[in-house]
């Protein structure tokens, strides 16, 4: 037992910076702001009254509430946004961000239609919402400061579990998309010609960017391949969880494919390949490296320039 | 209690309670937990899934609903940003799952007309007016790599439903209690317009006076044969006319007078008029039924019905032979448009002429 807390805390507490969570949340919050602007969910208001299969929490929370309300919900969740990325009132707004952001994503799929490409974004929300994300770089930090209260740490497993939270939550999606191939279509689903026909219907149905698809298609046997890779890498996802080696190969294989999928299917989930982008690449580090250059940079050239400065002739 | 730091600032303290460790540890698990719950009971509990999309096996074949919307120079496909929030497969899912229930499936295209419009007006797109909306189901068998029959589906309509904007629909009443004035023909080219008032009768079919036909009279027919046009039914119009052999879409102005449903007729070409006693399969409702979208008493252009697809005749030889019908209802037919460039319904509802026609 002992061994396996310690895992445990070893997989989730480990003391980090903040840097990565700061950067997650100013990106985050900022691109779903700019992305809440379209959300238009009063649209759902007049619609419901014909069209209405709830699923979810929606069971309980009924029809959406007048095309008013759901304005200034959307309002609500914009500002929200706002706040928690620039780290105002941030425990409150990080908090408000989730709950209405699970409302309003939510919203769209009550209509007969379950979308997924919006999930991996709730979840993040979510995660955020209990973190402690805006404690530096943020409108609080300086609050904090000026009322002279204890700055945040340097290092705290705080800014490690969020992080690690949302590799979890996406390793689990892949993870789930393969595990519901097998239990479906069983193996045949990547050994037998399914991805080559999935391929082409998606050219009648769909504007690809590209005719990649069709390339691939017409050359047996690149899709069992691919499929079959496709396949490997979702159900290994979790593994990406159990050493950096295998987070960045696995990282670097399903972000080629959720890109292939754009490219091949026309399909573009842009929340998870958003969130997989902000939480997945180690930007915690190279922004870190970055900042230490830089501020080599200006030490070197203070030595150079500083002398120069000096002389009064 | 604050650390401090070597600068001797205050600190919060950077080792986590072990309160908070299994607060952040409950959340996780909880949410694996659910995820777990999904997969093995096959649930979709947003923002929770089991996220099976693509999971299926795959056929040979396609089939695919499209709602396409209908302007001025034919069908076109939504793009999101004309109807953005309702758009893409969530449009073609809740419309589908209509089916059964035609009044509320009339009532969300409605929405989705009013969608379209108010994002035309404020510059989010630069799409034509909406002039109907259809439900059409398109199947590709066998689909193939080269895409070579992809502009060739086979094509079932499923729904259609024609709007009318304020002003039509305004004069369209004004029509309706006569007091509006009657409008010009409008000019066509290269087509084939039939007067009404021209042909022969037979049984209960009449002329009356009409300020609002072209020629001042209609054809009134009335009779209700609603699955195929009678061998002999109590009311019929027939006329001979010359036409050059092709294809053309039929539209017809007309009216209900009086009817419970759309108000409709049958129209017969050839060897097909008076011998028949078949529905042809692109009308199995017959020509008109205009009540579906207007007024009583107001004449309108139709084909199969406001907002589906035309009716297309094919006409071999020179010299050509028309009946006409009715199916259900009392109906007033001012003229029949046969029609090569006509590819959708007539935006306007004044009769037409022909170049070289006098107005009357």
């Amino acid at each position: 037992v002992n061994t396996l807390l310690q895992w445990w805390n070893r997989t989730w507490f480990t003391p980090s910076t903040p840097t990565h969570l700061v950067f997650a949340r100013i990106v985050f919050y900022g691109y779903l702001a700019i992305r809440a602007t379209e959300l238009d969910s009063h649209v759902w208001a007049e619609f419901s009254t014909v069209a209405w299969k709830p699923v979810s929490f929606f069971h309980y929370l009924g029809r959406p509430p007048s095309a008013g309300i759901l304005r200034a919900l959307d309002a609500a969740f914009i500002v929200s946004l706002w706040m928690a990325c620039v780290g105002a009132l941030s425990r409150v707004s990080m908090a408000s961000a989730a709950v209405l952001g699970l409302y309003l994503f939510g919203l769209p799929n009550n209509f007969f239609k379950v979308n997924h490409g919006s999930a991996a974004a709730v979840y993040v929300l979510i995660f955020l919402a209990f973190s402690r994300a805006g404690d530096v770089f943020s409108i609080d930090a300086v609050v904090r400061q000026r009322l002279g209260k204890p700055a945040a740490p340097a290092l705290s497993g705080e800014y490690t579990w969020p992080i690690r939270a949302v590799w979890l939550a996406i390793a689990l999606i892949y993870f789930c998309a393969g595990i519901a191939k097998v239990e479906r279509t069983g193996l045949s689903w990547a050994l037998s010609n399914n991805l080559k026909l999935l391929l082409i219907r998606h050219h009648y149905s769909h504007e690809p960017p590209t005719n990649l698809g069709l390339f691939v298609a017409s050359m047996d046997p690149w899709p069992r391949l691919l499929a079959v890779l496709s396949l490997g890498l979702e159900l290994a996802a979790p593994l990406a969880l159990a050493h950096r080696y295998l987070r960045y190969i696995i990282g670097m294989g399903l972000l080629g494919m959720q890109l292939s999928i754009w490219l091949m299917l026309g399909v573009f989930f842009q929340g998870t390949i958003v969130s997989f982008l902000i939480f997945w690449a180690p930007w915690g580090p190279w922004l870190e490296a970055l900042r230490d250059r830089m501020q080599r940079f200006a030490h070197a050239r203070l030595r150079v320039t500083g002398p120069k400065e000096e002389y009064d002739g | 209690m604050a650390a401090h730091t070597r600068d001797g600032a205050a600190e919060m303290p950077s080792q986590m309670p072990q309160w908070r460790k299994c607060q952040v540890s409950f959340l996780l698990i909880v949410f694996v937990g659910i995820t777990a719950h999904q997969v093995t009971q096959k649930r979709d509990d947003f923002p929770f899934s089991r996220f099976h999309m693509y999971s299926g096996r795959q056929g040979k074949s396609y089939t695919r609903t499209m709602v396409l919307g209908v302007g001025p120079a034919g069908e076109f496909s939504f793009q999101a940003k004309m109807t953005k929030p309702i758009y893409g497969a969530t449009l073609r899912w809740a419309l589908a799952a209509l089916t059964k229930k035609p009044e509320r499936r009339t009532r969300a295209l409605e929405i989705l007309k009013s969608l379209y419009d108010t994002r035309k007006e404020l510059g989010l797109h630069d799409g034509p007016e909406l002039m109907a909306v259809r439900l059409v189901e398109r199947t590709w068998s066998p689909i193939k790599v080269d895409l070579s029959n992809r502009s060739r589906p086979r094509e079932t309509v499923r729904a259609s439903l024609s709007f009318l904007d304020q002003r039509t629909r305004a004069a369209l009443q004004a029509e309706s209690s006569g007091v509006a004035t009657a409008l010009d023909a409008l000019l066509v080219d290269g087509d084939v317009v039939i007067q009404a008032a021209s042909m022969t009768l037979a049984g209960h079919a009449r002329y009356v006076k009409d300020r609002y036909a072209r020629d001042g009279k209609a054809l009134v027919v009335r009779g209700t044969h609603p699955r195929a046009p009678a061998r002999e039914p109590h009311s019929v119009a027939e006329m001979e006319f010359l036409a050059p052999p092709g294809q053309y879409r039929i539209w017809l102005r007309g009216k209900v007078l009086a009817a419970k449903m759309g108000g409709s007729v049958w129209l017969q070409f050839d060897h097909a008029a008076g011998a028949s006693a078949h529905a042809r399969a692109d009308t199995p409702h017959g020509l008109g039924n205009w009540g579906q979208l207007y007024p009583e008493r107001a004449f309108a252009w139709s084909s199969a019905a406001p907002g589906a697809r035309p009716a297309i005749v094919k006409l071999r030889g020179q010299k050509h032979r028309l009946r006409i019908s009715p199916r259900e209802g009392e109906v007033a037919i001012d003229q029949i448009w046969l029609s090569r460039k006509q590819t959708e319904i007539p935006p306007w509802t004044a009769p037409v002429r022909l170049r070289g026609e006098e107005q009357p």
